[in-house]
């Protein structure tokens, strides 16, 4: 065989090749805890698809009924959708950066790829090549998911009721406009973040990168949350801000991507049409630079990871103190024991830094939505008087974190090691949930006193410290309900998603997170205002976990033992939370 | 005594082992041999309690272990075959872990552990996460879980599997001296050199059932047969080695025909 017959050989290998490795780069995307681990990937794409679909096609129902009211012109078409528009680009942008941000690692070449790939015959070309296929997947269809079906709808819905609107003078530009605003701005935000992750993986050496990783990851989550939640307020301000110009319109992303959609339905406006250039000399550069840093980065080698997961020095000196804390709260050996593996679970394994990092983000910006509102209505004199959205933040963060903590435990981290917690299984355990829980009470206590300067800056000695104490009941409160029933112990049992569908009983779960956060803030209030309840309140969270605890023994002592499984065949696939 | 009693095991419907019974006595060192998916490690997860027998039982000290699985566990040790740990705790951090849910005395836990893997050549290593670990490194972990609580029964499935040369032959030295203070010591392993070394008694297993039973002295004798090795071809191999290996290159190298 010649030179030329291997060549045409190896170009055509070439193509069945990329194809493959880009596939099987896609499916890493699913291959994550957060996703569904063990679950069958097509399944799993399938929900992911449809919770993308959702938010998208609920804010179309929603959003666009004012259209159906009245008839109206095009102009006054125009006007009323500058929110809508801001909105879409927006929700595409925060979705898709969310989505893109939980799966950031799978963006580049790891030391797995290395290691499986780096010994057969394929060129650091082509597996980078496939790798930015595989992105160009992930936008394909999530972009899509996300936005075709509101790009079809929104038009017509927008035009149904206007007299003057023409197919191709206003129906065929409203389409395109929306279309090419939400899945560009969509496609920017998944950019940015994947160059974000290769940004960092260049300036930072492998063991900074795998501890700052996750907080960078958590920090973004944050950041996306924090927007979603306050986007009542942005949207307020949307009009404000372009007509004031300035930096805060020219540097902000969803606003260049409005002016690319005021520009295609044909706004005149000079400033809409510079957003419009600025948004797409944005997606290319970034497409460019990731591109670049794709291509650019060396898989890392297995022994950089290596040298990444020596324990730094402070991570011993606190694993030491975790440790004397254990020796100091807990009795039991086998309760420390549980107590120092549940904290270092959650410290050291990436996953589950993240949910912790979500769960933080999610109670921040929950908090901060209800801070904003306080803000907007009063100034900094109404955040000086202990109101509700302000005594609501410390239970929040408190909340969200004991449930985010209870879920990830449930979570195996490494499910084929349980087998030697299995051998050293005894009864009774409730030495085992014990070191589980004191970690619950822990993270609140922390939350807690993290607070007490924030509130000490805000108001006075003896409403910090009384709300401080209310606090740490309300903690102990929370770990005795959420953790009243655990039978699994931590990262060693099966996670089997969908046991409580968020997805159906959102509302339900909106009326628990008021009840748990907001119904003892608005007691406090009461305590503050009027010095009603300022005894009466303490005793009632101290009796209501008295109350609990002593059903948790009494559950405790009826438990068989504990629940140790292999991941089961049929565990459903699912977004749905647990908790 | 430590005492396999009749232990079948069937997968959906496939016997692993079947109708395995023998008896280990204190001080005895037992080698238990078996070609790939003989039935070995089912019958290793069953003695320690891993993977419940479909019929039969296992009898410890005179009394069915079912009826207390937890008591007996507390006189077990156990290197598995595959090196599975938590790779986010450092060596030390997992034998503190085994220590504390096995109930020692934290100075206990502190001591046996930190001399333990000084011994096995890992004190340098002991902070590191054993996600860095080389396979060897994580065995030699699972050694010293093994032992750090002074169990009665050991049981170790190939407990050589990644060690080095100096490593190997320490291990087979603390077998030896295991049996010498009156431990019960089950050996699962293919290294029929050491086994033939290291075990006062042996059992093969082919197919899921015992086919000898015997000290090797004995089954040598018997079969007039000068090593293990032989003993081990003659009763389970069917196959000559030699042509499958010739066949195997032949076939890679396109040379010649099956």
């Amino acid at each position: 065989m010649n030179a030329d017959d291997m060549a045409s050989r190896a170009a055509r290998r070439g193509a069945p090749r990329f194809r493959l490795l880009t596939r099987h780069f896609f499916r890493r995307f699913f291959e994550n805890d957060l996703i569904s681990p063990g679950g069958d990937a097509h399944v799993g794409l399938s929900h992911v698809i449809g919770a993308f679909i959702t938010p998208g096609l609920l804010v179309a129902m929603l959003v666009l009924l004012k259209y159906a009211l009245v008839h109206t012109t095009w102009q006054r078409v125009v006007e009323l959708g500058i929110d809508d528009a801001l909105l879409y680009v927006s929700l595409s942008m925060i979705v898709l950066g969310i989505a893109a941000t939980i799966t950031w690692d799978a963006f580049f070449l790891d030391a797995r790829d290395h290691q499986v790939l780096g010994v057969l015959p394929v060129s650091r070309r082509l597996l980078a090549g496939a790798k930015l296929g595989a992105l160009g997947m992930f936008l394909a269809i999530f972009a899509a998911a996300a936005n075709a079906l509101p790009t079809s709808l929104v038009p017509i819905l927008m035009l149904q009721r206007v007299g003057d609107a023409t197919f191709f003078g206003n129906f065929v530009p409203l389409t395109i406009a929306h279309g090419a605003g939400t899945l560009l701005s969509g496609a920017w935000a998944v950019l940015a973040v994947v160059a974000i992750r290769g940004g960092l993986a260049v300036a930072l050496p492998p063991g900074k990168l795998r501890r700052f990783g996750p907080v960078a990851q958590g920090a973004l989550i944050l950041v996306l949350l924090g927007w979603f939640v306050s986007l009542p307020q942005f949207l307020a301000s949307g009009k404000g801000i372009i007509s004031a110009g300035g930096w805060w319109r020219d540097a902000s992303p969803p606003m260049w991507f409005l002016g690319l959609y005021e520009t295609i339905i044909g706004q005149p406006q000079p400033a809409f049409h510079a957003l419009a250039r600025t948004a797409l000399g944005a997606v290319a550069l970034t497409a460019l630079a990731v591109v670049v840093l794709v291509f650019a980065l060396p898989a890392r080698r297995s022994s950089d990871l290596a040298s990444a997961v020596v324990l730094s020095g402070q991570r011993r000196a606190a694993a030491d103190w975790v440790r004397r804390l254990g020796m100091l709260l807990l009795g039991h050996p086998r309760s420390r024991a549980s107590l120092s593996f549940t904290v270092a679970g959650l410290a050291r394994s990436t996953s589950h830094r993240l949910y912790l990092a979500a769960a933080i983000g999610a109670g921040l910006a929950w908090s901060f939505s209800g801070v904003f509102w306080l803000y907007g209505l009063s100034g900094m004199a109404g955040l000086h008087e202990p109101d509700v959205a302000t005594l609501a933040i410390q239970p929040t963060l408190v909340l969200f974190l004991v449930v985010a903590i209870r879920f990830a435990v449930t979570v195996p981290v490494a499910l084929p090691a349980n087998w030697v917690v299995r051998l050293t299984e005894r009864t009774p355990v409730r030495h085992d949930f014990a070191g589980v829980r004191t970690t619950a009470l822990l993270a609140g206590v922390i939350v807690v006193a993290a607070l007490v300067p924030v509130h000490r800056g805000l108001w006075r000695w003896d409403v910090t410290m009384y709300h401080a104490c209310i606090g740490l009941l309300y903690t102990r409160f929370i770990v005795a309900l959420f953790f009243s029933a655990q039978n699994k112990f931590p990262f060693t049992a099966a996670y089997v998603s969908g046991s409580i569908k968020l997805k159906t009983r959102w509302l339900l779960y909106l009326a628990g997170l008021w009840a748990l956060t907001g119904a003892p803030a608005l007691a406090e209030q009461q305590v503050f205002r009027y010095g009603r309840y300022a005894v009466a309140l303490p005793l009632v969270m101290a009796l209501a976990t008295s109350v609990l605890s002593w059903w948790r023994i009494k559950r405790e002592a009826d438990l068989p033992g504990l629940v140790f499984d292999e991941l089961p065949d049929d565990v459903p696939p699912s977004l749905e939370l647990f908790i | 005594m430590l005492e396999a009693r009749a232990l079948s095991k069937f997968y959906q419907g496939t016997a692993a082992v079947k109708d395995v019974s023998f008896r280990i006595g204190p001080g005895e060192i037992l080698g238990y041999l078996g070609p790939n998916g003989a039935g070995k490690s089912t019958t290793v997860g069953i003695l320690t309690g891993l993977i419940r027998p479909s019929s039969g039982s296992v009898w410890y000290r005179g009394a069915d272990v079912s009826n207390d699985m937890v008591e007996y566990r507390r006189h077990v040790g156990y290197v598995p075959e595959e090196p599975q740990l938590y790779p986010f705790l450092s060596g030390r951090e997992y034998l503190e872990l085994v220590g504390q849910l096995r109930e020692m005395e934290w100075r206990a836990v502190r001591r046996t552990a930190d001399g333990l893997l000084e011994l096995l050549g890992l004190g340098a290593a002991r902070d590191q996460a054993i996600g860095a670990y080389s396979k060897g490194m994580r065995q030699k972990v699972l050694i010293a879980a093994a032992l750090m609580h002074n169990p009665d029964v050991l049981v170790f499935d190939e407990p050589l599997s990644g060690l080095d040369v100096t490593a190997a032959l320490v291990f087979r030295r603390i077998v030896s001296e295991l049996g010498k203070a009156g431990k019960i010591v089950l050996y699962s392993s293919h290294v029929l050199e050491v086994v033939e070394k290291v075990c006062s008694r042996v059992i093969v297993l082919y197919r899921g059932r015992v086919v000898a039973n015997d000290t090797v002295d004995h089954l040598r004798d018997l079969m007039s047969l000068d090593s293990l090795e032989q003993v081990f071809t003659e009763l389970v191999i069917s196959d000559d080695p030699d042509r499958t290996a010739r066949d195997v290159v032949s076939l890679v190298t396109g040379d010649g025909h099956l």
